[in-house]
């Protein structure tokens, strides 16, 4: 009972160091059990969308009259392949929504009856319960009647829709319009990250559409109008590994070759989950940050306890107090204040993660489970607990060397550092030359606050750092998403379009910096279903960083990402396959594209031409899908699209954009690079902030401990109560600054090395980052302005030391 | 030295306690330590607050001096010839501003900042006073550490000299502003023999060059410096001993009175008092 006794006098004495440590705790848990939350629960959710919708694990996509007999039969018959599920497809394009127009086509289905339908006012699904595992009969309200059509969830944020809202699309031609009855949640390509998307229909009217187009495709068309859909379901031979297993069964079935489009269940739960997992190893990075910084002013708390309370650590010795029993108080203590910050953290943690889920859920489509995260709430309970007790063993170590007779007679060493650099005390500017000569006068002690510091600016560096990065030119084109003022695209192969045209309009006002000519379909690299970019000019805005652009029609550049998957380098020759067609290619360099996460090649016009059954039809630069030029001058764009719109009509789609306007824009490079940078970043500032106040507020606290007398000196002799308020300000803005410098050189040594980790989460490993001077200057400043305001005023208990201290009476 | 034709003329009163009263309460319990004290102090002595340990004689001294603020009654302070300032009604930079320009303090226990050197200890107390230059302060600072033997020592921390010399620095920070009134407080208590006459030497010094002085001591070799006693009993002043300057001497140059008669006379005086 002794040692209770104990710690709870520690805990009255020092009340305000103790909420700072259950506030360090909480916030640490809070962010980590968040994203832990969300993440599990999105895990939890895609598993079980894929379980409800049951339809295996890979969706293939044939042109009309591309799925025979045989394939079927090549499919059906593999070991890697229990069975499939074959349904008639359409394909729909030129989509507008809400004034929006969506340069994707779609896959159209008729409606299945295992598709769990989104329940807006309840934020739920109809047919599917809270946390349950089996899908209910759909109502009848909810079947769709003919006009009706079910989007995926991922499209509601994408067009800003709702129910009731009108979407057309042409099936070959003829524009067919819809009422949108509702959004489902479909789990292979219903999250907003992927392009293509599968809407649904009616039976009846998928039907009478589908008849309809198949009825005007033409035997040797090569137009993706219809087709069939066949979902695939492995054995129990297939690998674990689902990438592994549709190599071998390409390899040996043509499956993926010869498919318009190919999703399995491993992508698709990667991209859906993507922003997810990275935001999540940011913050669960940061967070193990956080709990370095909290152990660092954990063990400097206790040094200069031990150093305050040091004649009272002599006294409980002399009494018979052991040095187990003193170091098991400090560990109580702090274990306490972690114990109470752990449970404040999870219970904030489970509002904070619905929220964080529910912005999630925008994206991924896919509805979030609500499960507490008990077990792993206990896990990170039973490690931030040991090791905690792990440090505070070696922290109090020191606890032995004191003995009581040392301790009584006030023998410690004065913890001034007498005779190294002393900082020289001047009449202009008294404060900051006195704040300076404490901090030299007593390195040790301000040791603990500038690493934490340090690595608090860092971080805010190196997050601006990145914010900068995805926000240069450069780094856009590094990324293969070079930024480009015009975008356009002919609506329809019945468009008389040439591209030469556009480009002698937009030289009449003014010059041409590049061009982005391209389309993605997917092909086999050596059997490996991937995405190839085919660019009309490769050699404009090149991503290539090692070796050359692909120059000939037998060249192809890679990337990493495929380099390491194929185990394939420079000057090896690889097989691209596609439908029955393949020839053989030259890999001549490493490229980046953040497209597909980074799973892509990428090869000319000519060289997709020779997958083409006629090679010597050529594949020309006016059937590309997308078309970006970047121009001279951004502010030409509204006239460049006006003559377009005045030459072509509705004929061809074109959007114009200011690179001025990129953060408030979706622009046209991904607009989720900003949401998962801008997002990490602000829970960087907001935690690091909130860490710095924290810090600065406890250490200040022991700080004034140490230094009462001295305070009540300087009174004494006539300094007033706002300018010893200054001089602590501005001694905790010198640490500032020069922590700044420290973490400014470390950021210039490290920060490309971090940030190259967190891009190649987006498949982008290689960046060029440009240290913009400001990324420096503003986090230092900001720090060195915050640290004064925190340091003025944690330092408001200068009014409350009286001279009469000095009294001795 | 100080001549008799000096100590004739009328004194100036620069400090008055009218009835000051100090109550400390503790748990509820109120502790009167002053109970109405009614004093002037004169400019050019050095007056001397005697009393038995718990008299209230340190209390007295900081509330004569403002570091403490008295529970009820005036002090009045007459800077110059303007009208005089109520030392308990003022406010923090108020006191302040005395406290840089017109009173130094000399704790018992030294009080030197420790991580600033005994030549900054007393240069940051001038800096303090805008009226001068950096230049001027360091020069002041320079010629009062030398004036105190401490030349050798400045640059040294307080935590490496003897107390003495950290007390000597003490009274060389004290009046590094030139102030009206130097307070003391048991200046010589934490202090050996040597040190114990090193500082009242330089106290006396101080007084003959001019310089008001109030101390508190209750050793009687430190109290035969002053020229003015005050006895605190209780709270109250219920002796007053008037003498002639330490130092002060005839028309032959001879001291007025040896230290022998002086301790003969304060010893009577105290023995009255029930010392």
């Amino acid at each position: 009972m002794g040692i209770f006794t104990l710690v709870k006098a520690e805990i009255r004495n020092r009340k305000g160091i103790f909420f700072g440590f259950i506030l360090l705790t909480a916030l640490i848990v809070m962010s980590t059990m968040t994203m832990l939350g969300v993440n599990k629960n999105y895990d939890d959710a895609i598993k079980r969308a894929f379980k409800v919708e049951a339809k295996g694990e890979l969706f293939t996509f044939f042109r009309y009259g591309v799925y025979t007999d045989e394939l079927r039969k090549r499919l059906t018959e593999s070991e890697l392949v229990d069975k499939v599920e074959e349904y008639p497809g359409l394909v729909g394009t030129n989509i507008k929504c809400n004034g929006q127009s969506d340069g994707n086509a779609f896959n159209v289905l008729s409606v299945f009856d295992t598709l769990p339908v989104y329940n807006e006012a309840a934020d739920g699904f109809v047919n599917l319960k809270v946390n349950s595992e089996s899908i209910e009969p759909l109502p009848e309200e909810n079947r769709l009647k003919k006009g009706e059509i079910y989007l995926p969830y991922g499209l509601k944020s994408e067009f800003g829709a709702k129910s009731g809202d009108k979407i057309s699309m042409e099936f070959l031609g003829e524009t067919r319009e819809f009422t949108i009855k509702g959004f489902v949640q479909e789990a292979f390509m219903g999250t907003n990250i992927m392009g293509y998307k599968t809407v649904f229909i009616s039976p009846e009217e998928f039907t009478e559409l589908h008849d309809t187009v198949v009825g005007r495709i033409e035997d040797d068309s090569d137009i993706w109008a219809a087709g069939d859909v066949v979902f695939v379901f492995a054995s129990d031979k297939a690998d674990k590994s689902m990438l592994v297993t549709l190599r071998k069964l390409n390899l040996e079935t043509k499956v993926t070759d010869l498919a318009w489009m190919n999703v399995d269940r491993e992508s698709s739960e990667h991209y859906s989950g993507m922003f997810i997992k990275i935001i999540m190893a940011v913050v669960t990075g940061f967070s193990v940050l956080l709990f370095i910084i909290f152990l660092i002013i954990a063990g400097h708390n206790i040094s200069t306890e031990m150093d305050i309370d040091y004649v009272n650590l002599g006294v409980l010795k002399s009494q018979g107090v052991t040095n187990g029993m003193i170091r098991r108080m400090y560990m109580l203590e702090y274990l306490a204040a972690e114990l109470i910050g752990i449970l404040l953290g999870m219970g904030i943690s489970i509002p904070v993660e619905r929220v964080m889920s529910r912005l999630f859920f925008s994206m991924t489509g896919i509805l979030p489970m609500h499960r507490l995260m008990i077990f792993e709430g206990l896990i990170i309970t039973a490690i931030l607990f040991l090791v905690t007790a792990l440090c505070i063993l070696i922290f109090t170590k020191k606890v032995t060397k004191v003995t009581p007779v040392k301790a009584i007679t006030n023998g410690k060493d004065d913890f001034y550092f007498s005779n190294s650099f002393n900082a020289p005390i001047t009449k202009r500017g008294l404060m900051l030359s006195l704040g300076f000569r404490q901090i030299t006068s007593a390195p040790k002690r301000y040791i603990s606050i500038m690493v934490v510091t340090t690595l608090l600016i860092f971080m805010v560096i190196t997050s601006q750092l990145m914010s900068g990065f995805i926000r240069s030119k450069n780094a856009l084109a590094s990324m293969g998403e070079p930024f480009c003022e015009v975008e356009f695209a002919p609506k329809g192969s019945d468009v008389d379009f040439k591209v030469k045209d556009v480009e002698d309009i937009v030289e009449k006002y003014t010059g041409i910096r590049g061009r982005v000519y391209k389309s993605h379909t997917y092909v086999s690299v050596n059997g490996e279903n991937t995405l190839v970019q085919i660019k009309a000019y490769p050699e404009e805005f090149s991503s290539v960083y090692h070796g050359r652009v692909n120059k000939y029609d037998n060249e192809i550049v890679i990337t990493e990402q495929i380099a390491k998957l194929l185990d394939i380098d420079i000057g090896d020759t690889v097989t691209v396959a596609r439908g029955e067609i393949s020839a053989e290619y030259v890999v001549t360099g490493i490229y980046q594209t953040v497209n597909d996460v980074g799973k892509a090649i990428s090869m000319s016009l000519d060289g997709f031409s020779r997958l083409r059954k006629d090679t010597s039809n050529k594949y020309t630069v006016d059937r590309l899908n997308m078309y970006g030029i970047s121009i001279e001058d951004e502010d030409a764009g509204d006239k460049i699209k006006a003559e377009v719109k005045e030459k072509y009509g509705d004929g061809v789609a074109i959007e114009t954009y200011k690179y001025s306007d990129i953060d408030s824009s979706n622009g046209p490079n991904g607009s989720e690079f900003y949401m998962a940078a801008d997002g990490s970043g602000f829970l960087i500032y907001a935690l690091t902030f909130v860490f710095a106040l924290v810090t600065v507020v406890m250490i200040c606290a022991k700080t004034f401990i140490q230094e009462r007398r001295d305070i009540a000196i300087t009174r004494a002799l006539g300094m007033k109560v706002r300018a010893i308020r200054l001089q602590f300000a501005l001694r905790f803005a010198l640490i500032a600054l020069l922590s700044g410098l420290i973490a400014g050189l470390i950021g210039r040594c490290l920060a490309h090395r971090l940030l190259a980790l967190v891009f190649s989460l987006f498949g982008a490993p290689h960046i060029e980052l440009t240290y913009n001077p400001l990324a420096f200057v503003i986090p230092v400043l900001a720090f060195t302005a915050c640290y004064m305001l925190f340091g003025y005023m944690s330092a408001r208990k200068v009014k409350k030391v009286s001279t009469r201290e000095l009294i001795t009476e | 030295m100080k001549s008799m034709q000096q100590s004739s003329i009328q004194k100036k009163t620069i400090l008055s306690a009218k009835n000051v009263q100090k109550t400390f309460s503790n748990n509820g319990v109120q502790v009167h330590v002053l109970s109405n004290v009614n004093a002037d102090i004169y400019s050019g002595d050095f007056t001397v607050i005697m009393g038995a340990s718990g008299s209230g004689k340190s209390t007295l001294l900081y509330a004569l001096s403002g570091m403490d603020k008295a529970t009820a009654g005036e002090v009045l302070y007459y800077r110059d010839n303007s009208e005089p300032i109520d030392i308990t009604s003022l406010k923090e930079a108020g006191l302040a501003e005395l406290r840089v320009k017109d009173f130094g303090f000399v704790f018992q226990q030294m009080h030197l900042v420790s991580n600033l050197t005994l030549f900054e200890n007393v240069a940051v107390t001038g800096y303090l006073d805008k009226r001068k230059s950096a230049a001027e302060t360091k020069a002041k600072a320079d010629e009062l550490l030398d004036r105190v033997g401490l030349k050798g020592v400045k640059n040294h921390l307080p935590a490496r000299v003897s107390g003495g010399e950290q007390q000597r620095c003490a009274i060389a920070r004290a009046v590094i502003n030139t102030p009206t009134l130097l307070f003391a407080d048991e200046p010589t208590g934490a202090l050996n023999r040597n040190n114990t006459k090193e500082v009242l030497n330089l106290l006396t010094e101080l007084n003959d060059r001019g310089q008001s002085i109030v101390m508190v001591t209750h050793d009687i070799k430190a109290a035969l410096r002053a020229n003015r006693l005050l006895y605190l009993e209780d709270g109250n002043i219920v002796g007053e001993l008037e003498l002639t300057g330490y130092n002060e001497t005839d028309a032959s140059g001879e001291k007025i009175q040896s230290d022998k008669a002086r301790e003969a006379q304060v010893n009577a005086w105290l023995e009255s008092l029930d010392w």
